[in-house]
C-alpha cells in the first residue's frame, strides 16, 4: 500500500512540472509581441516597454520558467496585471466559492446518478429503466447554462423560493450559503448525473451476470443484500473512473455557471483574466486547477485499491 | 431403504416468453437418498445445469418457467414454496458448488467474509461465531493455515484451493443435499482427484446427499451411486452406476461409453456418436436420439418415447432389451502390437524437430520502480525430438510450461536459451524473413476454437489467409484449395461464406485444423485441441487428426492434460513438471509402466470409466499445488510432493537415465533402480 502510494506520488512530480512549464509557455501562443498585446493596441510605447520589463518577457523561456517556478514553490504566483492583487490572495478568497459549487454539484451527481443507475441496472428493460434512459438522454442534451437560466426563471423569478444570484459565505450563514447554491449545484451537476447513471447502470448489468452473483443467490441471500454487498462494490469501479473525469468537466463548467449566478469564484476570475489576457492569473489558476485534478485522481486511485483488492499488490 | 431426500418427477423448464418459449428440460425425473450420490450425465446442451439450477430455484424467475409433477425435498413440496421460503432453503439445507472456481467467488471480499455471510444469512449468529465457523469449514476442506487464509482475497488462491473454498462455503450450514455442477471440470486431474476424495469423505462424514453434474464418465464411475443420463433435455437412462457401465440400456449411454479413449486400443479410430446434440428449437419429434442412433428403426420416429423399465434400470428407448449394447470393456488389449514402428526407431534418421536445452524465463517486477526482482523459469532446459510422421504427446498440470514450449517451438515467443531445429534449420536464430518462410512448415491449432477464429471473417477467408500470405494464387485457384481443405476436415463448400458463430465447437476446431493445413506443413502443434469439446465431438476431432496424419504424413506435438487422449493419439509421451521434462518414452510404456513418481501420480489421478476397477485401485494422490516456479525447490523439483522422496532428492538434481523399458526418466529412484514394487500404479484396470 505504501509502495503503491509512493510510486503514484513520484509519478505526479514530472506531471506537475510538465503542466507548469506548459502554462508558462502559454506566452508563446500569444501572436506577435506579447507585451504589446498585453498592454493593448492603443497603449503608448512606453507602457509596452514597462510591461515587457515588468514581466521579463524578453528573457529566454527557461529563465522565465525558472523565475516563475522559484516563486511558485514559495507560494508566490505573481500579481494580476490589471488589479495589482497577488494571485495567491485572490485565489484564497475565491477557491472556497468554487469548491462549494463543485463539491455540491458532485453531490448532486452522486445523489441523482447512483440511485437512478441502480434502479435502472437492477431491472433492465423495465418501464422504469426506459424512463431513466429518457431522463439521462435529456439531461445530457441540455447545456448547463440553459438549465441554469430555466432554473432561475422558475425558482427565483416566478416562484421566488431561492435567490437568483450571489454568494454567502458558509461561515456567515450556512442556510443562506445553501439557498444561494441550490440552483448552481443542480445546473452544474445534472449533466454529470446522467453520465454517471448510465455508467452505473451498464456496470451493474454486467456485474449481475457474473458467476459470483449466482453464488450469492445460491447462499440464500436476499436480493437487497446481493445487490448492496456483492454487486455494487464490483460495479463501482467503472463509474469511479468516470467520476474522476467528470470532476474535470465540473471545474470547467464553473466558469460559465459562476458568470450566470454572479458567484465570485475562481471560474469568474479565470474568465475575466482570459478576456484581458492577464497572464499571471491564467498561469496561477491553471496550475491550481491542475493540482486539484491530480489530487482527485490520486484519491480515485486509492479508492480503486479498496474496491479491487488485487490492485493492492501493485 | 430410506425415503428419498430429493424427488423430481416430470420436471420441465422453459425459457423465453410464453409465445416463443423454448423447452430446454422436458420430463426429467430422478431421486436421491441421504448419503448417496446421483450423477447427472450428458453432453453440453443436454440440460444438466438447467436441471440443477431449477432444483435449487436459481433460474431467473422472469425469463424462465419451471413446472414439475413432483418436486419434493425432505418431504416438502418445493413448487408450493414462496420465493422467500426457497431462499431460506438455499445455502442452508440445499447447497450448490459451481463449475468455475475462478469466477464464482466475489473478488472484492475475503473468503472468510463470504463464508461467514452464508452462516449469518441462515443462523442467528454474531460476526465472531460466524467467522469461527468459516475458519472451521476451511479447515474441514483442507486449507492449510485456515485462520490466516480466511483473511485472504480469492485471487490469492489457486483454482483447486478456490474450489475447496466454494465447497467450504456450501458446507457452512451442514446442508442435507449438495448439488455440484461440474465442480472439477476446470481443474487439473491431480487436483480433481483430491477434490473428489474430499467430497466423498465429507459426504460420509456428514451423511448428505449429492447430485453431481458432469460430462466426465470417469468422474461418474468414481463418485456416483446412481446415474441419470440426460440427452436433449430428457432423462434417457436411469440406473445404478455398476449397471450403467456394465450393461447400458440406452444407445446414447452405450455411445458415450464407447467414445471414451480408453475403450479403443491406441492408434485405432475412436468410436464416435455421429452428429451433435440438437438445439432445443429443432428437437426431433419422437425419439430425440434417433438421428444419431446406430440402431434406429421406423418406429423410433413414430411416436413419443416414454421411459421403459428394463430390469434395475429405465431407458427411453422403444427397442429396450432387444439391443446388444456393450458396456465398458475393461479388457481392452493394451498390449496389442503397435500399429506402426516409431520413425525414430529406424536407425540413422534425423528427427524432423530437434529441441535442445530450450529455456524461457519471464521477469517478475515489483516495488516502487518496477525493478526486476526475480525470474519465472517457465521452461527450463528441455530436449525433445519429433520424427517425421510421429506424434509426441506432451502432458503436465497447468503451469508446467506446456503451452510455453509450443510457443517457443514456433518462436511465437523468443527463447531465453537453447535451440529449435526443424529439418536442421535453426528456427531459434532465423532472421525475420527466413523465419516467415520457415513458418510454412509449422502450424498451430489452439485450445479454444471460440476465440482462435476471427468472428468477423468468413470461414473461407479464415482458411484462405495463410495462402494469401505465402502463395501467389489466383482467387479461383485459392478458392479451389480452400474447398479442398474444408473437404479434408469434413466440411462442405457451403461453409465458405458462413461465419464462425454459425458453427459448433467441434466444427470450429475443424476449421482451425483446415487453416493449419493450408500451407501443407510438416509439423502441427496442437495445444489442447480437444479440451473444450464434449466426449463425442472430441473423438471426432481426434479421429480427424489421426486420419490427416496418415494421409499427409504430418508430425504432431500434441499438448493435453488428458492423459488417456494423449496416450491414444501419441507414439511417444513426454511428461512435464515445473518447466522440465521428467519422463519421456514410448506411449504405451509411459502409460502402462510409468517410472517417474509424478507420471504415476498423474495416471492414477485419472478416474477409470469402470466403477469396479476404480473402487479397487489404489491412488497416489498428490497433496497440494505445484510449488511456485518463481522459487522452484532445490534438487528434484518434484520432491515437495513426491511420495517416495529421499534425502538425495532435496539436494541433487536427478540426471536423466534410460530405463529398461526404453524411457528416459529424471528421477533418483530410477538411477538407483529401486522403485518400490508397491508403488507401481495400476494404470489400466487389469480386468
Amino acid at each position: 500500500m505504501l509502495a503503491f502510494f509512493v510510486r503514484r506520488l513520484l509519478l505526479l512530480t514530472p506531471l506537475l512540472i510538465l503542466i507548469s512549464f506548459g502554462v508558462v509557455a502559454l506566452v508563446l501562443l500569444i501572436p506577435g509581441d506579447p507585451a504589446r498585446q498585453l498592454a493593448g493596441i492603443d497603449a503608448p510605447q512606453a507602457e509596452v516597454t514597462a510591461i515587457r520589463e515588468q514581466y521579463e518577457l524578453d528573457e529566454p523561456l527557461l529563465v522565465q520558467y525558472g523565475r516563475w517556478l522559484g516563486g511558485a514553490v514559495r507560494g508566490d504566483l505573481g500579481s494580476s496585471i490589471f488589479q495589482d492583487r497577488p494571485v495567491v490572495t485572490e485565489l484564497g478568497d475565491r477557491l472556497p466559492v468554487t469548491l462549494s459549487l463543485a463539491v455540491g454539484a458532485l453531490a448532486v451527481m452522486l445523489l441523482i446518478g447512483v440511485p437512478a443507475g441502480i434502479l435502472a441496472g437492477t431491472r433492465p428493460g423495465s418501464l422504469l429503466d426506459r424512463l431513466i434512459t429518457v431522463f439521462t438522454s435529456l439531461s445530457l442534451a441540455l447545456p448547463p447554462f440553459w438549465v441554469a437560466m430555466v432554473l432561475v426563471v422558475l425558482f427565483a423569478v416566478t416562484w421566488r423560493v431561492v435567490p437568483a444570484i450571489g454568494y454567502v459565505r458558509f461561515t456567515d450563514s450556512p442556510v443562506d450559503w445553501a439557498t444561494h447554491l441550490y440552483l448552481p449545484w443542480f445546473a452544474l451537476g445534472l449533466g454529470g448525473s446522467a453520465t454517471l447513471a448510465r455508467q452505473v447502470r451498464g456496470s451493474l448489468v454486467d456485474v449481475l451476470e457474473q458467476d459470483y452473483i449466482r453464488t450469492a443467490d445460491a447462499k440464500g441471500l436476499p436480493p437487497r443484500r446481493i445487490i448492496g454487498k456483492h454487486a455494487l462494490k464490483n460495479a463501482a469501479i467503472a463509474p469511479l473512473t468516470v467520476l474522476g473525469i467528470q470532476f474535470a468537466y465540473l471545474l470547467g463548467g464553473t466558469v460559465i455557471i459562476e458568470q450566470i449566478f454572479s458567484l465570485g469564484g475562481v471560474g469568474q476570475y479565470f474568465f475575466v483574466a482570459l478576456v484581458n489576457r492577464d497572464l499571471p492569473v491564467i498561469r496561477g489558476v491553471v496550475v491550481v486547477v491542475a493540482l486539484t485534478f491530480i489530487t482527485l485522481n490520486l484519491v480515485v486511485d486509492v479508492l480503486y485499491t479498496y474496491l479491487n483488492p488485487k490492485v493492492r499488490l501493485g | 431403504m430410506s425415503a428419498p431426500l430429493l424427488e423430481v418427477e416430470g420436471l420441465r423448464v422453459q425459457f423465453g416468453s410464453s409465445g416463443g418459449a423454448l423447452t430446454v428440460v422436458d420430463d426429467v425425473g430422478f431421486s436421491v437418498e441421504a448419503g448417496k450420490t446421483l450423477g447427472l450425465v450428458g453432453e453440453s446442451g443436454c440440460g444438466k445445469t438447467v436441471t440443477a439450477l431449477a432444483v435449487m430455484g436459481l433460474l431467473p424467475p422472469k425469463a424462465s418457467r419451471v413446472q414439475a409433477r413432483r418436486l419434493r425435498f425432505d418431504g416438502r413440496d418445493l413448487t408450493a414454496l414462496s420465493r422467500a421460503e426457497r431462499r431460506q432453503l438455499r445455502g442452508d439445507a440445499m447447497a450448490m458448488v459451481f463449475q468455475e472456481p475462478m469466477t464464482s467467488l466475489n473478488p472484492a471480499y475475503t473468503v472468510g467474509n463470504q463464508i461467514a455471510e452464508t452462516v449469518q444469512a441462515h443462523r442467528s449468529s454474531d460476526r465472531r461465531s460466524a467467522w469461527k465457523r468459516a475458519v472451521e469449514v476451511l479447515e474441514l476442506v483442507g486449507i492449510p493455515d485456515a485462520a490466516g487464509r480466511a483473511r485472504d482475497y480469492p485471487h490469492a488462491f489457486s483454482g483447486g484451493m478456490r474450489q475447496r473454498v466454494m465447497i467450504a462455503m456450501a458446507l457452512a450450514n451442514e446442508p442435507r443435499i449438495l448439488i455440484a455442477d461440474e465442480p472439477t471440470t476446470a481443474l487439473d486431474v491431480t487436483v480433481q482427484a483430491e477434490i473428489l476424495d474430499l467430497m466423498r469423505s465429507l459426504q460420509q462424514e456428514l451423511g448428505m446427499a449429492m447430485v453431481f453434474v458432469t460430462h466426465d464418465l470417469g468422474v461418474v464411475a468414481d463418485i456416483c451411486h446412481d446415474v441419470a443420463v440426460l440427452y436433449a433435455g430428457q432423462v434417457v437412462e436411469h440406473a445404478g452406476v455398476d449397471h450403467l457401465f456394465s450393461a447400458p440400456a440406452h444407445p446414447y449411454t452405450a455411445g458415450l461409453l464407447a467414445s471414451m479413449p480408453q475403450a479403443t486400443p491406441a492408434g485405432r479410430p475412436l468410436a464416435i456418436i455421429p452428429g451433435e446434440v440438437p438445439r432445443p428449437e429443432d428437437q426431433p419429434p419422437a425419439c430425440r436420439f434417433a438421428p444419431r442412433c446406430p440402431h434406429v428403426q421406423a418406429r423410433c420416429e413414430a411416436a413419443l418415447v416414454p421411459l421403459y423399465r428394463a430390469g434395475a434400470a429405465s431407458s427411453r428407448c422403444v427397442r429396450v432389451g432387444e439391443l446388444p449394447l456393450r458396456g465398458v470393456v475393461s479388457t481392452v488389449d493394451d498390449r496389442s502390437p503397435r500399429q506402426r514402428p516409431s520413425p525414430l526407431d529406424l536407425p540413422h534418421r534425423a528427427p524432423l524437430l530437434e529441441v535442445r536445452g530450450l529455456s524461457k524465463s519471464f521477469p517478475v517486477q515489483r516495488g516502487v520502480l518496477r525493478r526486476t526482482v526475480g525470474r519465472v523459469q517457465a521452461v527450463d532446459g528441455i530436449d525433445l525430438d519429433i520424427g517425421a510422421g510421429e506424434t509426441l504427446g506432451l502432458v503436465g498440470e497447468s503451469g508446467s510450461g506446456k503451452s510455453t514450449v509450443a510457443r517457443l517451438i514456433l518462436r511465437l515467443v523468443e527463447p531465453s536459451a537453447g535451440s529449435v531445429r526443424l529439418n536442421g534449420q535453426p528456427i531459434h536464430s532465423l532472421a525475420a524473413a527466413p523465419l516467415r518462410q520457415a513458418r510454412r512448415q509449422m502450424q498451430i491449432v489452439f485450445q479454444d476454437p471460440y476465440s482462435s477464429l476471427d468472428p468477423r471473417a468468413t470461414v473461407g477467408a479464415t482458411v484462405a489467409e495463410p495462402l494469401l500470405v505465402h502463395e501467389d494464387l489466383s482467387s479461383a485457384e485459392r478458392e479451389e484449395r480452400v474447398i479442398e481443405l474444408l473437404g479434408r476436415v469434413g466440411l462442405g463448400r457451403h461453409c465458405l461464406d458462413r461465419y464462425p458463430h454459425e458453427f459448433s465447437g467441434g466444427q470450429r476446431q475443424r476449421i482451425a485444423v483446415a487453416r493449419a493445413l493450408a500451407l501443407e506443413p510438416q509439423l502441427v502443434v496442437c495445444d489442447e485441441p480437444v479440451s473444450s469439446l464434449d466426449v463425442s465431438t472430441q473423438s471426432q476431432v481426434i479421429n480427424l487428426l489421426m486420419r490427416l496424419q496418415r494421409e499427409l504424413g504430418l508430425s504432431y506435438l500434441f499438448i493435453a492434460h488428458d492423459l488417456s487422449v494423449v496416450r491414444h493419439i501419441s507414439d511417444r509421451i513426454a511428461v512435464m513438471y515445473l518447466g522440465r521434462i521428467v519422463e519421456v518414452g514410448d506411449a504405451e510404456e509411459v502409460y502402462l509402466r510409468p517410472t517417474h513418481p509424478y507420471t504415476q501420480a498423474l495416471l492414477s489421478a485419472i478416474p477409470l470409466p469402470d466403477p469396479g476397477a476404480q473402487r479397487r485401485r489404489r491412488r497416489t494422490v498428490l497433496r497440494g499445488d505445484p510449488p511456485s516456479p518463481l522459487q522452484p525447490p532445490p534438487g528434484c523439483r518434484f520432491h515437495t510432493r513426491c511420495p517416495h522422496v529421499m534425502d538425495i532428492c532435496r539436494t541433487a538434481d536427478p540426471v536423466a537415465v534410460t530405463t529398461p523399458g526404453g524411457s528416459t526418466v529424471a528421477c533418483h529412484l530410477a538411477t538407483a533402480d529401486a522403485i518400490p514394487a508397491g508403488a507401481a500404479v495400476e494404470a489400466q484396470s487389469s480386468g
